[in-house]
């Protein structure tokens, strides 16, 4: 029985990267006589050949550039472990993280240490052995600047403030009676459990984001990180591909990293709970907020949601937008129109303000004072984000009809029609549909609604091709690289 | 100024759907929609719905969240789900071995056991909407001991305002406060209004008391001996029986000349051996069993029903509420087939253990087998068939000359067994078609009278024939300190295969 692979483990920031997979293998060659590359920089050997610019479009042209020159058919493989990969651990927060540069290996090479960068299926690089202390500065340098950023963007204490006061409001407890309450223990079987953790009412603390492994290597499909989900008590892991990392230097923000941050903590996206709502989202959302990058917005793929709701309660087409601004000439050649790309740019940003109030004074106060309620919600209308489509309707007035006036007027007079096609509805949701074999056989036995992490490749793959891409995915391969990857919490420091 | 640039890669374009594995709710909208709508006006309908299917509107226009939108099952369906994903998990030898390297084992039976306390506590509120929806009075609502008034506890100005034909659920809605540890669940009596205000006001009335050992199928007058005894950890129970009361509301101004009950209790009760002549009747401090008349029922029809025995945890909350049968006075109950049995079935009802299969890592074996071994099977053959070489079933008159025995191995009967003690001959049967595909709970044997005690059914009892196929499937018999057996494969009625074991 080797199911829910990717139901437990597995979640994933999937932007891009999916359309060089018809690009065939590049054969390997390694040079006879190897050659250690002297990098006289103080940053890793990573992010020599890259800017980081301030600018928006600069920086959608270099990330382009960047994807444009990965070797993508490499990506279809796992790195393979073994004990030469360099590791270091570093305590943030009072708690320890470990992390392994998979890609990396540390060898001897005429009686001198070095470092050989060597990630699946691309020719290997050979540097001094001081290059590992500059990677090692850059990655705990970037948790760093992720864990900060994540407090500074969503304020964890006024979440909790916004939680507690509505808890307050609903149920008529007097503040501290609530914290008492929440504080009380029960006995369920053997254990003691808190009414917040039944509840599943959260509590932000600042190591709660930090992973207990962060692997370092290249993953397959160009995917750019990912993470254990889990529970309180347990190790969790943070994958994080170099590709992943180099976007982050252009993008001049460890963004990657802080989505998975996002899953990491089980305070917020714990098992099972998490999979019966859009974390994806919920990570995705964070990064957003972080001012720079509104531009997300336009193709993220688990933003989805958000362009619709934007679309229906400010009357931003994010699609219309994209297309004025890119237009594609063939397949792969597109060209920007700069003037609506700035015109767009302020908009965009002005939406992205107006979310990260939203975010926190609406989606987490509302979702964690009642996530079982919201699962439940989900679960009924067979839909991760229909929560959020709900809490935007009691926040907003809509204005897709010309106006807020307008839509209202319309909305008022079709009540009645709407609610049929409503009953309708929800009568349809949950009904199953096809789904592609490979995908069956590896999850069968888990529930088909709502859809969100257990069945990300359905919606994550474009349409069309979703079927092609997860029957070619090597399952087998992954749950070998999985196993060895957490095979390194046995040996303790042996790696 | 326009630039062009080469993309390798696929941007996902903002697309109007996810497709998915099920419908969705908003998917489902859009294509019902279709016809009536522009896309535009479908979206901000789709919008819409949401509110006004999960969301009130207050005195000043303003949205909120409706937490009793969806109904107490949904959300007891959402946590099922989620114990069965924790079970998936689990049962997987392969994630097991992951969840164990990454020490998730415990904190994911941590989780299970709250899931699982959740699970309960909805499920009582199931219980307690079924209850009071077969009565035909409105469900209790939950409240917690706060100060200040609150939406959920009818105060404050959250008031729900709209109506909508969708919403119309009433008492099956889901209350958050059931998930509250704090409301206490043990105050919740499974009683109707209209008995508890009868004995209020003291015109709830008994009609008799009623014993009965079911053994021996006796009803005895012995409630005063009962009431008199303080239990004893030391007392042996020997006999289980029943109490069975029954109570009236009677009220003056209302002629009522019927002599039906509108409440029926069953108590277990003991018959406890002392010493040699002493006997003592004892009973349980609650009815395992209540039953009540609905408001529009003209006998008791509602079972309210409590499987846990005094010394387990969920003792005094009932677990199950149905309505099989239908009794008017306590006799009913063990001079009516159905009636006895609905009685039996609960008395002896054995809670299905949850348990998974945790899976072991495979053992490796290593086993050499050279070509050429040596073959042995113990069995002769034949193709007319063996026979028991002497007569040992006696002439009609002495047909009843046999015991039966029945074996239970794991929920399943491997045998009737009829033995003819007379020759020492034992003829092995298999249970008939429709009695041996289920899964048994145990199996008596009184005389020849078999009871079986299917798992989730009511018990079967009869004479052991009307369980057997005809023809035994083995003969076991004595000759010269030899044990023989026989057996017929194919049900032909010919053994054609044998077997001599030296005694
Ligand atoms: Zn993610």
């Amino acid at each position: 029985m080797l199911k829910q692979s990717f139901k437990f483990a597995i979640t994933i920031l999937f932007i891009l990267a999916i359309g060089g997979l018809s690009v065939p293998p590049e054969p390997v060659q390694f040079t006879s006589s190897p050659q250690v590359f002297y990098n006289p920089s103080n940053l890793p050997h990573l992010f020599l050949d890259l800017r980081a610019p301030k600018e928006t479009l600069e920086r959608i042209i270099e990330v382009n550039n960047l994807f444009s020159s990965y070797l993508i058919p490499s990506a279809r493989r796992f790195g393979k472990f073994s004990n030469l990969h360099p590791s270091f651990r570093f305590v943030l927060e009072d708690k320890e993280v470990k992390v392994l540069f998979l890609d990396w290996i540390e060898l001897e090479l005429r009686g001198e240490k070095v470092l050989k960068y060597n990630p699946p299926n691309q020719l290997p690089q050979l540097f001094p052995q001081n290059e590992l202390e500059k990677l090692k500065r850059k990655l705990t340098q970037d948790i760093k600047i992720a864990l900060n950023e994540l407090w500074k963007i969503l304020e964890p204490e006024n979440i909790e403030a916004s939680i507690l006061d509505k808890l307050v409001k609903i149920y008529g407890f007097e503040k501290r009676k609530l914290l008492e309450e929440l504080d009380k223990e029960i006995q369920i079987e053997n254990y003691q459990v808190k009414v917040r953790e039944i509840l599943q009412i959260p509590k932000f603390e600042k190591k709660d984001f930090l992973p207990d492994l962060i692997i370092v290597g290249e993953l397959p499909f160009g995917i750019l990180g990912a993470a254990t989900l889990s529970l309180e008590g347990a190790k969790r892991v943070v994958f994080y591909s170099p590709l992943g990392w180099r976007f982050d230097f252009i993008m001049g923000k460890p963004y990657i990293l802080m989505h998975e941050l996002v899953h990491a903590n089980t305070q917020i996206q714990a098992l099972p709970l998490v999979y019966y709502f859009h974390a994806e989202m919920f990570a995705e959302l964070s990064m957003l907020m972080a001012d720079i990058y509104p531009f997300e917005l336009f193709f993220h793929g688990y933003l989805e949601p958000v362009r619709r709701a934007v679309w229906n309660y400010f009357s931003f087409d994010v699609r219309e937008a994209a297309k004025q601004i890119f237009s594609f000439s063939t397949a792969r050649v597109y060209t920007i129109d700069e003037e609506k790309f700035r015109k767009f740019h302020i908009m965009v940003q002005e939406i992205a303000k107006e979310l990260k109030r939203f975010v926190k004074e609406r989606l987490y106060p509302e979702f964690y004072s009642h996530p079982l309620y919201w699962v439940a919600f989900n679960t009924k209308l067979c839909q991760s984000y229909a929560f959020f489509d709900l809490f935007m309707g009691l926040e907003y007035e809509p204005t897709i009809l010309d106006g807020a006036e307008n839509t209202k007027k319309f909305l008022l007079k079709h009540e009645k029609v709407i609610l049929e096609i409503a009953k309708k509805a929800l009568k349809k949701a949950g009904e199953k549909k096809e789904t592609p074999e490979k995908l069956e056989e590896e999850l069968s036995g888990f529930s088909f609604c709502p859809q969100d992490l257990v069945w990300w490749p359905v919606h994550v793959f474009p349409p069309g091709k979703a079927k092609e891409l997860i029957n070619s995915l090597s399952w087998q391969e992954l749950k070998l690289f999985l196993e060895e990857a957490f095979n390194l919490f046995e040996g303790g420091d042996s790696r | 100024m326009r630039r062009k640039l080469t993309l390798l890669l696929l941007i996902i374009l903002p697309s109007t759907l996810l497709v998915g594995c099920a419908t969705q709710y908003d998917e489902a909208f859009f294509e019902e929609a279709k016809n009536k709508f522009t896309p535009e006006e479908s979206l901000a309908a789709y919008y819409y719905s949401l509110l006004l299917l999960f969301a009130f509107q207050d005195d000043k226009g303003m949205w909120h969240a409706d937490y009793r939108a969806l109904t107490n099952r949904d959300v007891l369906a959402t946590v099922n789900s989620m114990l069965s994903d924790i079970d998936n998990i689990l049962k997987s030898k392969f994630w097991l071995r992951l969840v164990r390297r990454l020490e998730l084992e415990q904190p994911l039976l941590r989780k299970e056991a709250i899931l699982r306390y959740i699970r309960e506590r909805l499920a009582f509120r199931e219980l307690m909407i079924k209850f009071y929806k077969l009565i035909g009075e409105a469900v209790p609502e939950l409240k917690l001991e706060t100060n200040n008034p609150a939406y959920l506890n009818g105060g404050g100005s959250y008031k729900p305002t709209l109506k909508s034909t969708l919403r119309e659920e009433g008492s099956e809605k889901f209350d958050p406060l059931i998930l509250w540890p704090t409301v206490d669940l043990r105050k919740f009596k499974f009683v109707p209004t209209y008995i508890s205000e009868a004995k209020r006001e003291g015109k709830l009335y008994k009609l008799g008391d009623l014993f009965l050992f079911d053994e021996e199928k006796e009803v005895k007058s012995l409630y005063e001996i009962a009431k008199n005894q303080t239990p004893s950890e030391k007392l042996e129970k020997v006999r289980e029986g029943y109490l069975i009361r029954a109570f009236k509301v009677i009220d003056p101004e209302i002629p009522n000349k019927k002599q039906v009950a509108d409440v029926i209790e069953v108590f277990r009760v003991f018959e406890i051996k002392l010493d040699q002549e002493t006997l003592i009747y004892q009973r349980e401090p609650q009815p395992f069993m209540i039953g009540y008349r609905g408001l529009k029922s003209r006998s008791v029809n509602v079972w309210v029903i409590d499987i846990d025995r005094p010394e387990e945890t969920g003792y005094g909350i009932p677990n199950e509420v149905v309505t099989q049968v239908n009794i008017k006075v306590p006799r009913d109950l063990i001079t009516k087939e159905v009636q006895y049995a609905f009685l039996i079935k609960y008395s002896r009802y054995e809670k299905p253990k949850e348990k998974r299969e945790i899976p072991e890592e495979t053992e490796i074996k290593l086993e050499i087998v050279r070509a050429g071994g040596i073959k042995v099977d113990p069995w002769e053959y034949s193709e007319e068939g063996f026979k028991v070489p002497f007569v040992y079933k006696e002439k009609e008159q002495e047909e009843w000359k046999f015991r039966v025995g029945v074996k239970l191995e794991e929920g399943k009967i491997l045998y009737v067994e009829k033995i003819w003690y007379r020759k020492g001959v034992r003829e092995k049967f298999n249970l008939k078609e429709e009695f041996a595909q289920k899964e048994y709970l145990d199996a008596k044997v009184t005389n020849k009278i078999l009871t079986l005690h299917p798992k989730g059914e009511f018990s079967i009892e009869g004479h052991v024939d009307l369980f057997i196929k005809p023809l035994p499937f083995e003969i076991t018999y004595e000759v010269e300190n030899n044990l023989v057996i026989i057996r017929d494969e194919n049900e032909d009625g010919i053994f054609e295969k044998r077997r001599v074991i030296a005694k």
